[in-house]
């Protein structure tokens, strides 16, 4: 019954009491130094080097602290592992569609005087939306935990929509009043990387509490109208300030799929211009989300309140199941990856090494897809790749989804590649026999980048730095009231972001528009960061530089580290954008 | 109905690692989510009086805590002021000693008449904010229970980098965050009332938050 824990003797918690869970990279200090074996280079994505071998897995790591050196565990040390979960014993699961929630009119009517540019963009979608609490099991062997979630499910309900749909989507907040445990039920939704009006954005000061609800309009106009900035996959979830940490890890998160001409969603598409990707939400197109959740000893979701660096799960989420199987033919399919947070990355694998394409990076198609074996994706990053299963053997039929990054606590990556055999295993393929026709295609061409054509206005330097346990930008602490840049619409910058913070990464995430890395670390960016993002990864010394217009509204947006636990502790600014 | 299986992994689990909530087999539908625990060392507060720390001055309590020295040339009196502009935010709002405690711990075994004269000339002295000392070690794993550490045990020891967060937690919802001290004063005092629930949250019109054009509506 008993079997998850594998014992650690090289690590010797005795030697220490200091706790494990605030120690810096402990397995990193006992590994062997070995090259990764059987890679080939892959300098065009290869952003962090992995490259020496894991002592240990980290669930296993953490066990050997409360198996070997009882005494040496304070009660600040790490929580006990997770009760073991048999994997591959549930099927990939989606998530209902937002049209369920499609109303002819909200009631009562919403205020067209809260929005900017209402009479450009009438809603012609209304959603109601309520975000709730309910039972929820990840793991048949797993008791139901009290989730929360919009349209009453965990992940959300998906909107997908083509663009220019003009939406007004109302979230009716009723969550308990007072709920036990972690998770504060105001809430403030956010479209990550929807190009939205201040006030529909979601500022993390504008949560509200249950028994209200809050109109958004979101009308999905392309920046600057601009056809090369069509997006694809945006996912949205909750922003309340000092509790978004714990709020998206009760569930409050969702996808958010736009499709425009080139990207129309249909391998079929009769439509010269259209890339006929593999298309069909839930069938060859599949939306992933990664989150990494622990459980306590008697099954329930467990949130970790007592560290400032980051949390960890040791259990394997996808669309909010431990470790689910999917069914694929043999042919090319588009999985669109989510590192869903907390605070962990991922380096994507395929089990038997194989290559894919990636072909959006922050859900903004690439101008000609990349082939890699791996991606490095940061927490909120999202990464679209095609993984064509017609290449198998037909011998083969089962492969996995793994994650060969070692991250041993909240702080980021060691560094350090974890051997394929010791490799997370996150998601079981299990590839149907037999041929089928395949009408989609991966054109070499996908979308043109737009042109960094307007002048820079201005040039800014953002420092990320933690000082006595603050993590600060720029040496401020978050202050919604208290305006750190102001920008003129329809202006350019560029922005440097500048990681000063020694040991720690961030994924720094920003609001309103997509944006392009000129540089990373004085270098040109990988030929995947080369388009337009909104996360942009820093890991420990590292440097980027950003290109950003800022068009169409005007407002307050945040920059914030998107580990939200560093999030929730003020490592944000408020910028306003001005006429 | 829970899986037998796991009710009998959740009691060995349980069992081992000294979880209060054991679940033993035909009564599983008794567990209930792990709660924070934190230790139960002892302290003495700026009079000199013994305390447990869990069972006194945590358990059923709303409480908001720091850690600083009297010596301190760094950040601590700057946090000291921000802290007292929070808990003047909140003065008015009858909770402060009542449902609300804050609490400051010495790091550096200050002695409680040397905590009383700190509270005396910083202008602290005000009911329901009380000053701590005790061991070195205690007052290291208290800190470390509630999450404030830094990164090798040379960082952690070195009182010039010690921690500028404030925790604040309401223990019988077992609901906890913490922000930094050395920001608006505001964010703390507002902290503090998010602790609540929002039927029950003290209305302070000085920690509204900047208006929005766009604000949410009644159900």
């Amino acid at each position: 019954v008993f079997v998850a824990l594998r014992i650690c003797f090289e690590c010797s918690p005795e030697k220490s009491n200091f706790p494990r869970k605030h120690a810096r990279n402990v397995a990193a200090v006992s590994s062997a130094v070995r090259v990764a074996g059987g890679s080939r280079s892959m300098d065009t994505n290869q952003e962090t080097k992995i490259t020496r071998r894991k002592a240990i897995k980290q669930s296993a790591l953490l066990g050997s602290a409360f198996l070997i050196g009882g005494k040496a565990t304070s009660l600040a040390d790490d929580p006990p592992p997770s009760p073991a979960t048999t994997p591959w014993v549930q099927p990939l699961s989606f998530p209902p569609s937002a049209d369920n929630f499609l109303v002819p009119a909200l009631n009562p009517l919403p205020i067209p005087a809260n929005h900017q540019r209402y009479s450009e963009f009438i809603p012609t979608h209304f959603y109601d939306i309520p975000v709730t609490e309910f039972d929820f099991k990840a793991h048949p062997s797993l008791p139901f935990s009290k989730m929360w979630g919009y349209g009453g499910a965990y992940p959300g309900v998906t909107f997908s929509a083509p663009y220019q749909r003009r939406m007004m989507v109302r979230f009716r907040n009723q969550l308990p009043v007072s709920p036990e445990g972690f998770g504060n039920p105001d809430i403030i939704t956010h479209v990550h990387n929807g190009h939205h009006a201040s006030e529909s954005d979601g500022f993390p000061a504008d949560f509200y509490g249950p028994g209200f609800y809050k109109d958004h309009h979101y009308p999905n106009i392309l920046a600057g109208n601009d056809p090369k900035e069509a997006k694809c996959t945006l996912w949205y979830h909750d922003h309340r300030q000092d509790f978004t940490a714990q709020n998206t890890y009760k569930g409050l998160a969702g996808f958010y799929i736009l499709f425009d001409e080139l990207d129309s969603g249909n391998e079929n598409d009769p439509n010269p211009n259209a890339l006929r990707l593999p298309s069909g939400l839930g069938q060859f197109d599949i939306p992933l989300v990664f989150h990494d959740r622990r459980f306590d000893p008697n099954g329930f979701l467990y949130f970790d309140h007592m560290t400032l660096d980051g949390i960890l799960g040791d259990k394997w989420l996808v669309n909010g199941r431990v470790q689910p199987f999917f069914n694929v033919q043999r042919r090319k399919y588009r999985f669109r990856l989510l590192n869903g947070g907390p605070s962990r990355f991922y380096e994507f694998w395929l089990s038997n090494s194989m290559d894919f394409k990636i072909i959006a990076n922050d859900g903004n198609l690439l101008a000609a897809p990349v082939t890699v074996n791996r991606v490095l994706v940061s927490v909120a990053e999202r990464m679209d790749i095609i993984i064509d299963f017609s290449q198998l053997p037909a011998t083969t039929n089962t492969i996995y989804l793994v994650n060969r990054a070692e991250q041993t606590n909240g702080r980021g990556p060691t560094g350090d590649r974890l051997p394929m055999n010791e490799a997370d295993r996150l998601l079981r393929f299990n590839i149907q026999p037999g041929t089928v026709n395949d009408p989609s295609q991966v054109p070499a061409v996908l979308r043109q980048q737009p042109a960094m054509d307007l002048p820079v206005a201005k040039q800014r330097l953002w420092e990320f730095d933690r000082k006595n346990g603050m993590w600060t930008v720029n040496n401020m602490l978050f202050d919604e009231s208290r305006v750190d840049a102001l920008v003129k619409r329809d202006t350019a910058e560029i922005w440097t972001l500048k990681n000063k913070s020694g040991g720690w990464s961030h994924p720094i995430h920003i609001h309103m528009e997509e944006y392009r890395a000129i540089s990373r670390n004085g270098q040109t960016p990988p030929v995947h960061e080369q388009g337009r993002k909104d996360v942009f990864r820093l890991g420990p010394n590292e440097e980027v530089k950003i290109y950003m217009k800022f068009r169409d509204w005007l407002g307050r947006y945040p920059m914030h580290c998107h580990n939200t636990i560093h999030e929730d502790h003020a490592m944000m600014i408020r910028w306003d954008i001005i006429p | 109905m829970m899986n037998p299986n796991l009710s009998r992994r959740a009691a060995l689990m349980a069992a081992m690692f000294g979880s209060s909530a054991v679940a033993i087999a035909g009564e599983e539908t008794k567990a209930r989510p792990q709660r924070t625990k934190l230790p139960n060392l002892v302290v003495r507060d700026h009079t000199g009086k013994e305390f447990r720390f869990n069972d006194d001055l945590i358990a059923g309590r709303c409480v908001v805590m720091n850690f600083m020295y009297v010596k301190c040339q760094g950040i601590c009196p700057d946090m000291t002021t921000k802290i007292k502009q929070a808990y003047d935010y909140l003065a008015g709002a009858d909770i402060l000693g009542k449902k609300v405690w804050f609490y400051t711990f010495s790091l550096n075994e200050d002695a409680p008449e040397e905590l009383a004269a700190y509270r005396q000339r910083h202008e602290v002295e005000v009911p329901g904010w009380s000053f701590f000392t005790g061991s070195r070690d205690a007052i290291k794993q208290i800190r470390w229970s509630v999450g404030f550490a830094n990164p090798t045990e040379e960082e952690d020891a070195d009182l010039d980098a010690h921690t500028g967060m404030v925790r604040f937690g309401n223990v019988p919802l077992d609901r906890w965050s913490s922000c930094p001290a050395l920001g608006n004063p505001k964010d703390i005092a507002r902290s503090v009332v998010s602790l609540f629930p929002p039927n029950e949250r003290p209305v302070v019109k000085e920690l509204q938050f900047t208006p929005t054009r766009n604000p949410a509506q009644r159900s």
